[in-house]
């Protein structure tokens, strides 16, 4: 059945690369190639530490899971978020072949022991090509809308947003009124045992299925995705027990010019399958009982956020956010997830269009199922030179 | 409770904003010449000011931000054109703007500069060149059209 189903999705794949080829391609030698990026540095200072291995990105990039019910200060100072770019136009026809890479240095996986030598290591952000309606490789899901995430110094941003970058294939097309957008993009399930700890089968079959509608004016944009997933434990957990369920999540996001510049940016998502979408891992896509029955995790996630320019240099972010998971305590211990929730208020200085300057505060909070809870306070000062 | 008081305060936050964005657009309809050319002047401006700002934007790739600068380009010259056509008009209907020869003839050829710029910026975009040159020409002739006749 699974040799039946790659088979079908390599046709379809086939299938979309033939259409997305030119009907008449005259290659030009003539190549534009960019290279860019930006240097960041973090200074941040917490209030309440994650604390543990240097291992842990908690402590230098907002994880909501990472919020603990002790307290220890610390202090920290990296390059991790820079980031360099590299961009490709190759002229087909009248068309031309868009390729895009991009890194930054977030790779922690080799930092347990501190040193600066060894704590940047390069991770891939994106990689993908975009020719005609078509982009194919690894960049945000289709399922984000980016315009609604706010200017903030922390790299991950409030909670109930979604960020995740993916491999896809992505139709869109455009229209006066805004875009259009379908993809198919990685799948990956991820659920939550009995025991309390998470776990990721691997072989999911079918890809995530999202489309995406979006409108935009010179008042700003709004869009509506939805996602269909399947959730698939493929017999992993329980031997001979193969159960797998569809599930749907929808997400209504944007940002809407106020007054000049002035702009308000919101995204609101709920479903039963925006687990590993919505804040950075805080849930998961399912439950799963000893028996190997799969319980979706039902969440619903949404930010807010407002920007003030105060001179065309100055300006100033108010970002909150909320994620709760509506899960069954009789399958999932009591120490689970329930509730996220978290605030960024920053103050932002570019004294020219290559530099910015920037301090923000960052209070969030965690609460499990069996009402315990903790928070975080951060302060965080950032310097961005653009190249 | 939690989920209830979410949703509401999303549904509150989405209506009153398209109530706001109804209440800007109404008001262009109602409006004279002078004010005409007055709100796409703003809205050139507004257009301007987040041009300007895609620098600072974080989360995009660099070929997102350059189709996101054509986008911003395309809404400029579709309010510049719409602007030189009103301001070609003023000085015949507008009796306050009354003009000698030579000056409407000055603002005459002021606007016909801005429709040529504005033709040629969304030419070159589209044709993903450089668009910073033809940019501030447009800004320049803009500028030097306030000074010359704004304040009469």
């Amino acid at each position: 059945m699974r040799s039946r189903r790659a088979h079908i999705a390599s046709y379809l794949i086939s299938l979309l690369l033939l259409i997305s080829l030119p009907l008449k391609a005259e290659h030009d030698s003539s190549l534009d190639l960019s290279i860019g990026g930006r240097v960041k540095i973090d200074a941040i200072y917490n209030a309440n530490s994650v604390g543990g291995t240097r291992t842990s990105k908690s402590d230098l990039a907002f994880s909501p899971t990472g919020i603990p019910d002790t307290s220890r200060n610390s202090f920290d100072a990296n390059l991790r978020e820079s980031r360099v770019w590299a961009t490709l136009r190759l002229p087909v026809g009248k068309n031309s072949l868009s390729t895009y890479v991009e890194f930054d240095f977030f790779d922690t996986k080799k930092d347990a022991s501190g040193r600066s030598h060894v704590a940047n290591e390069p991770r891939l952000r994106h990689l993908y090509s975009s020719f005609r309606n078509f982009t194919i490789g690894k960049t945000y899901t289709t399922f984000a809308n980016l315009s609604s995430y706010p200017e903030i110094n922390d790299a991950n941003g409030p909670v109930g947003n979604l960020l995740v970058r993916q491999e896809l294939i992505r139709y869109n097309t455009s229209f006066d009124w805004g875009e259009i957008f379908f993809s198919l993009e990685k799948s990956e399930s991820t659920f939550s045992l009995s025991t309390g700890s998470s776990f990721q089968v691997n072989d999911d079959q079918i890809p995530d299925i999202i489309g995406k509608i979006k409108f935009s004016e010179s008042w700003g944009n709004i869009s509506i995705a939805g996602i269909i997933r399947e959730i698939n434990t493929d017999g992993k957990i329980a031997i001979g027990s193969n159960d797998k369920q569809w599930g749907a999540a929808f997400s209504v996001a944007g940002r809407l010019y106020i007054a000049s510049q002035d702009n308000l940016r919101f995204a609101l998502s709920l479903g039963n399958v925006l687990g590993r979408y919505a804040s950075f891992n805080a849930f998961n896509d399912a439950a799963i009982a000893n028996t190997g029955k799969i319980d979706l995790t039902e969440i619903i996630g949404s930010h807010l956020a407002y920007q003030h320019w105060w001179t065309t240099t100055l300006r100033s972010s108010l970002a909150i956010g909320a994620a709760y998971a509506n899960q069954d305590t009789s399958i999932v211990p009591n120490t689970s997830n329930k509730l996220f929730a978290s605030s960024h208020m920053n103050l932002l200085w570019s004294p020219n269009r290559k530099l910015t300057l920037g301090l923000e505060w960052l209070h969030a909070y965690r609460e499990l199922e069996n009402g315990n809870n903790g928070k975080i306070d951060r302060l965080h000062f950032s310097v961005i030179y653009k190249f | 409770m939690y989920l209830k008081t979410l949703l509401l305060s999303s549904t509150i936050f989405l209506t009153a904003s398209s109530l706001l964005l109804a209440e800007d657009n109404s008001g262009k309809l109602e409006t004279g010449k002078t004010i005409l050319h007055a709100i796409h002047s703003d809205e050139i401006r507004n257009i301007m000011q987040r041009l300007d700002s895609l620098v600072y934007e974080r989360e995009y790739t660099e070929l997102e931000l350059q189709k996101l600068n054509k986008k911003q380009i395309k809404l400029l010259t579709k309010e510049a054109l719409a602007l030189s056509q009103t301001a070609a008009n003023l000085p015949n209907i507008d009796s306050l703007n009354n003009l000698s020869d030579e000056d409407q003839l000055t603002f005459n050829a002021m606007a016909t500069e801005l429709k040529g710029i504005a033709i040629e910026l969304k030419k070159e975009s589209d044709a993903n060149h450089e668009t910073e040159t033809l940019y501030i020409k447009l800004q320049s002739t803009c500028n030097t059209c306030h000074q010359l006749f704004r304040d009469r």
